[in-house]
């Protein structure tokens, strides 16, 4: 994988970006904020390793920016970090001294993660009505479920989102499910319900500025999900499951 | 929306995520709401001045965060107390 690593600290970053190679990553390494942004323009990475606070501003700034798996790390977590990255879908949250074993399984999990999203688009961009196609290596299926919901008429996306959406545990979901078929009169939704990930492609283009309810709806479903892809042809929408307030 | 109205209370419920009829009084009751789309934005733009009351934080939060242009209330005594002093009528009078 290539990881942009972003870390004030001389010797942890130096540290850091031995094992990473060891490991057998790319690793971009950068000291402040802005340098980490020039190198991600330059070239973007699979996933991202950074500290909290770095001297000219937040890893969750640049989290927000990349929008790619990530790990944070912290000497000084409060509580509202914690919470804010699992909302941004934080893959680990770490804090320092961090114990290399520690790394090592969370990058793993980093990795999965961008597996998963990649074999994610690759799916959608082929018009397959499967996420889980091609199927990995090591991929256990039994973990994840798939659901295609078509329709024609709105009655008929109504008919369909009963369905699945009693199959939803979390209110987040079901509104944002709910959200996703409203905003085509006739369309495709396929969710993917892995184990604490949650996501959705939208086929079809929507013109959000068509009217108030569809920039409403934009806004709300930008609001429940933690991360949005448009592309030719539709619209990925990504959330994790459990979120602090849902 | 006549001063009469003051009194008619619209008790909403449920997973309102699809669209359904929309009860109107001239207070709505949130407090038994789950989920509310937002395809019940556009009908609550157009009643400028809504009285609502009883809606949970996750939900007020929503619906602040649209912009939409409610008064909220603490409690349905609480919009009785203050009709006694300006009516929503007169209230939307003021504003226009």
């Amino acid at each position: 994988m290539r990881l942009l690593l972003v870390e004030d600290e001389d010797a942890i970053r130096s540290a850091l970006d031995r094992a990473l190679r060891r490991w057998g990553h790319e690793v971009m390494a950068a000291a402040d904020l802005a340098t980490a942004k020039a190198l991600a323009a330059e070239r973007p990475p699979d996933g991202v390793i950074s500290d909290l606070k770095l001297p000219d501003g937040s890893g969750l700034d640049g989290v927000r920016l990349w929008g790619v798996p990530f790990i944070l790390m912290s000497g000084f977590a409060s509580f509202d970090d914690a919470v804010e990255a699992l909302r941004l879908g934080c893959v680990d949250f770490l804090t320092k001294p961090v114990a290399m074993q520690t790394l090592q399984a969370s990058i793993g999990r980093l990795g999965d993660r961008c597996r998963d999203w990649d074999l994610c688009l690759i799916s959608l961009e082929g018009g397959g009505s499967s996420l889980i196609r091609p199927v990995p290596e090591g991929f256990d299926e039994q973990q994840i479920a798939v659901e295609s919901l078509e329709w024609t008429h709105p009655e008929e996306a109504y008919r369909l989102f009963e369905e699945i959406g009693s199959q939803l545990e979390g209110k987040r979901e079901r509104q944002l499910l709910a959200e996703l078929m409203q905003a085509l009169p006739s369309g495709r939704v396929v969710v993917n319900a892995a184990a604490g990930w949650w996501r959705a492609w939208l086929a079809g283009t929507v013109d959000w500025q068509a009217d108030d309810g569809a920039r409403d709806r934009r806004a709300v479903i930008a609001d429940l999900a933690d991360r949005i892809v448009e592309r030719d042809g539709g619209m990925a929408v990504e959330c994790v499951r459990t979120r602090v307030g849902s | 929306m006549n001063d009469e109205a003051t009194t008619t209370i619209a008790r909403w419920q449920g997973d309102m995520l699809w669209p359904v009829p929309i009860a109107e009084g001239a207070v709505i009751d949130m407090s038994a709401v789950e989920a509310l789309g937002s395809w019940v934005y556009a009908w609550l733009r157009n009643r400028p001045r809504q009285a609502v009351v009883g809606a949970a934080p996750e939900l007020r939060r929503q619906l602040q965060r649209a912009g939409l242009p409610l008064l909220w209330y603490g409690s349905l005594a609480e919009v009785q107390l203050a009709a006694v002093g300006v009516t929503p009528s007169e209230r939307a009078m003021l504003w226009e």
